[in-house]
């Protein structure tokens, strides 16, 4: 991504023109990918939201090669993945915006830390989380087995092998998983 | 020992890492199929997404003309010679400057110490341009 040179990359004009012509489908893709990356305390909206706000702040470019629907979803799998990463190295926010500005509040990142009592709780919930899950798709052991290799970060081939599935069932069967907790959280599941 | 850092919600991640890719596969009708058959309606759902959208545009878009209406102030301030104004200094010039006949009720009944230093700046700059502080007379403070 270092390579782009700004050729190469949106204007913030075209890229706020791209989010504001995105079809219903465009935003049920992006609601979808946040139900999955909004893991205790922040809320899908709230991520939606946080990488809007990044994306048109002009803090992440958009390559023009990449669809903006994708680059808004990756922008939220960044922030998940941030997130984390600043629980084990406990790196300090610091803020993006012109401190002389009046009202930042509009533009200022979330604040999804943990502090320690709090992560206590949160992973304790988590792992209720992932009971629930299992639960969901109580007696279908191939599901139960992809969700638990996700879970332990298996990732694409091998997952697949461990289920003895060739990959076109693979890929049906994980969808039927990736449906069945979207819907899940739609209906009130929080992960 | 426990590690007080290690955070179960790595695994979620991980789940959700996996299941991104699906999101992307699957077509257009098929994921406004699936938000109807959990219930919800795509169009009142993405309606609600664009307004928030909207506002989130608006906002950005105001920020953006504040700090650039603060550049310019802060360029204009250069030109006019203002350039390091001792905080303390300017506090007391305001102070003495509340204390004067001819100002508003409002900037009377003021008190300089209730301000920020923020206030006090724009204030302190406000009474220069308003002639009320004389710069020349305030250096020998």
């Amino acid at each position: 991504m270092n390579d782009i040179d700004a050729a190469g990359v949106l204007l913030r004009e075209e890229l706020e023109d791209a989010i504001g012509n995105f079809s219903d489908a465009d935003w049920m893709r992006l609601r979808r990918t946040a139900q999955l990356y909004a893991v205790y305390p922040a809320e899908p909206d709230e991520l939606v939201q946080e990488a809007l706000c990044r994306a048109i702040a002009g803090s992440r470019k958009c390559p023009r090669r990449i669809s903006v629907v994708r680059f808004v979803a990756e922008a939220i799998r960044s922030i998940a993945h941030d997130e984390l990463q600043k629980v084990e190295y406990q790196r300090d926010e610091v803020s993006v915006h012109d401190e002389t500005v009046e009202n930042p509040d509009a533009i200022t990142p979330i604040e999804l830390r943990l502090n320690p009592e709090e992560r206590m709780v949160s992973n304790e919930q988590t792992r209720e989380t992932e009971n629930q899950l299992l639960e969901l798709f109580d007696g279908d052991d191939q599901a139960q087995l992809i969700i638990l290799g996700m879970l332990s970060g298996t990732e694409g081939a091998e997952l697949r092998e461990i289920t003895g599935l060739d990959q076109t069932s693979f890929n049906s069967k994980r969808r039927f998983v990736r449906r069945k907790i979207n819907n899940a959280i739609e209906n009130g599941l929080t992960l | 020992m426990t590690d007080r850092r290690h955070d179960e919600r790595k695994k979620l991640v991980s789940l959700a890492d996996e299941l991104l890719d699906d999101l992307f596969a699957t077509s257009d009708e098929d994921i406004l199929k699936e938000v109807v058959e959990a219930g919800g309606d795509p169009a009142v759902i993405g309606a609600q997404m664009r307004e928030r959208f909207e506002k989130t545009l608006m906002l950005s878009r105001k920020e953006r003309m504040k700090a650039a209406r603060a550049g310019r102030m802060a360029v204009e301030d250069n030109v006019e010679g203002t350039n390091v104004v001792d905080i303390s200094k300017a506090r007391e010039v305001l102070r003495l400057a509340f204390q004067k006949d001819g100002l508003s009720m409002a900037a009377r009944n003021e008190t300089e110490s209730d301000l920020t230093d923020e206030e006090v700046l724009r204030k302190y700059n406000d009474l220069i341009h308003l002639g009320v502080i004389d710069t020349e007379k305030e250096d020998e403070l």
